[in-house]
């Protein structure tokens, strides 16, 4: 009904023109700014998974010595050009972003059921959680991306690898952050010492491939073969340190009660 | 007569009058005694809307106690149907998530409607005030931040896509046993001992049996239900923490 306003109004009319293309060119800005860091295409690469991918993942941080190959096979197109790596459903050593995002929603929602059971749950306290466990999964990608700008790892390392592979480490967290309230101690510190090498051998040898090229590969560019490798190291060592940190949580105030 | 800044035109419509597009402005109306003297001009107002937006609704003479009651005005939709409120459907998406083995119909789904998983939402805080808890603002933070990641995973890990109202519609339906978990905790304590945590497994995995299976089906999913039951889980245990703890 106000289309016959609309129509015999050049003032609206104009307004009307400007706020479409304010629009679109809003849209146009942030297309462009998100798409440079993940485009919608990676990310459904990343989030196709099967039941046997994620339990042969999960395999793989619980396990990691019996997994035998940890090279990523890459996808061809029809002239066999490289185009890239195949989905995590066709090759478990791929990358995925659903056990991450699964791991870091599972973790808020163990931290909420520990507080719960020891009577200090607050409902806020999930978001805080949620807060902090973003912010290491953050601190630790923009490490990770600080050091490839470094040792000027390009493409071989993407964006959304380095979030998967930041991410993992909330299985881990997850199995030793349950067992500490409920196990003794020298169970925890075992699960915690365990798992934390677990993880830094899977980080090494699924970063590996990525970072550290072959020698025959080597054409002439200085690729700085021991400072990658330090790196490496850095970024498997690193993971005890956040693990550490988010297997904290609120502890009710002493008194002579009964334990949980 | 009202004066509006943008919409006033010097153009004469045939028949009408600059305001005819603010029936909430037109302020000759409120006065009854100038219905003899109007009718005649607004008479053709009426045909020019009539034909203009086809089967928009005539503006008629009333007075103004037709506002406060139905059968005002001619060729009015019945309210409920107005609102989009199907009480059939309601019923039959209620026993639907009541009775999880029963056969799916799909086609009801179609209608995402929103009135049902309010009415779920608003006893489930009312069941949590009564227990001491005023979490109403929780509630809907869980439930919104909740359902856009669902509908942010299931349309990754989808080839079709679904829309948000629908994925919210559908979390919202199977919240049902979450309420019902909230009713026992008004009766028994949860928090305490183990048999909250234990009690509270059964209404999660009946949310969350409920809830994957509709979505699969609107998905056609089938060989990824572990995978799509799993974050489902997890938004339900969310509520669950809310309602337990």
């Amino acid at each position: 009904m106000f289309a016959q306003g609309f129509q015999n109004n050049h003032a609206a009319q104009l307004g009307m023109q400007f706020a479409g293309s304010a629009m679109h060119a809003m849209q146009e800005n942030v297309q462009q700014n998100v798409g440079r860091f993940v485009s919608l295409g990676q990310l459904k690469h990343h989030f196709d998974v099967s039941n046997i991918y994620v339990l042969t993942k999960l395999r793989m941080l619980a396990f990691p010595w019996l997994q035998r190959s940890w090279h990523r096979h890459a996808e061809r197109d029809q002239t066999g050009q490289v185009v890239g790596y195949k989905s995590p459903r066709e090759d478990s050593s791929s990358p995925d972003l659903y056990i991450p995002v699964m791991g870091m929603v599972t973790y808020v929602i163990a931290i909420g059921l520990i507080t719960g059971r020891m009577g200090v749950f607050r409902p806020e306290d999930l978001g805080l959680t949620a807060s902090s466990a973003l912010g290491v999964v953050l601190f630790e990608v923009l490490l990770v991306k600080m050091f490839c700008y470094l040792l000027n790892v390009g493409a071989e390392l993407q964006f959304p690898d380095i979030v998967a592979y930041s991410g993992y480490k909330f299985v881990p967290t997850i199995v030793v952050v349950l067992l500490k309230p409920w196990a003794p101690w020298w169970l925890s510190w075992t699960a915690y010492f365990y798992f934390g090498f677990a993880l830094a051998f899977f980080m090494i040898r699924s970063m590996r491939h990525a970072l550290i090229p072959e020698e025959s590969s080597v054409m002439g560019v200085n690729v700085h073969r021991k400072r990658r490798i330090h790196f490496l190291f850095i970024i498997a060592m690193t993971q005890f340190l956040y693990i550490w940190i988010l297997i904290r949580y609120k502890t009710p105030a002493p008194r002579a009660g009964p334990a949980p | 007569m009202a004066h509006s800044v943008l919409f006033d035109q010097a153009q004469a419509y045939a028949g009408g009058n600059p305001n005819d597009g603010f029936e909430f402005y037109r302020t000759q109306y409120a006065d009854p005694s100038s219905t003899g003297a109007g009718a005649g001009a607004h008479g053709t107002a009426d045909e020019f809307y009539a034909s203009s937006y086809g089967t928009a609704m005539p503006i008629v003479e009333r007075s103004w106690v037709a506002a406060f009651g139905t059968g005002g005005f001619p060729n009015e939709q019945p309210l409920l149907e107005e609102l989009g409120v199907n009480f059939q459907h309601i019923k039959s998406k209620t026993l639907a998530v009541l009775n999880p083995f029963k056969p799916l119909d799909t086609k009801i789904y179609d209608d995402s409607d929103m009135a049902g998983p309010l009415l779920f939402i608003l006893v489930l805080g009312t069941v949590l005030l009564l227990s001491g808890k005023s979490q109403f603002g929780y509630i809907y933070g869980v439930a919104l931040l909740g359902t856009v990641g669902i509908w942010a995973i299931l349309n990754l890990m989808s080839q079709g896509g679904i829309a948000v109202t629908r994925t919210a519609s559908i979390l919202g339906y199977c919240l049902l046993p979450i309420v019902l978990l909230g009713s026992i905790g008004l009766a028994a304590d949860l928090k305490s001992g183990p048999l909250g945590t234990l009690v509270a497994v059964v209404p999660i995995s009946w949310c969350t049996y409920s809830s994957a299976t509709m979505f699969v089906t609107v998905l056609s999913m089938s060989e990824q239900r572990l995978l799509v039951a799993y974050p489902i889980g997890l938004f339900y245990a969310s509520f669950a923490l809310l309602t337990v703890f």
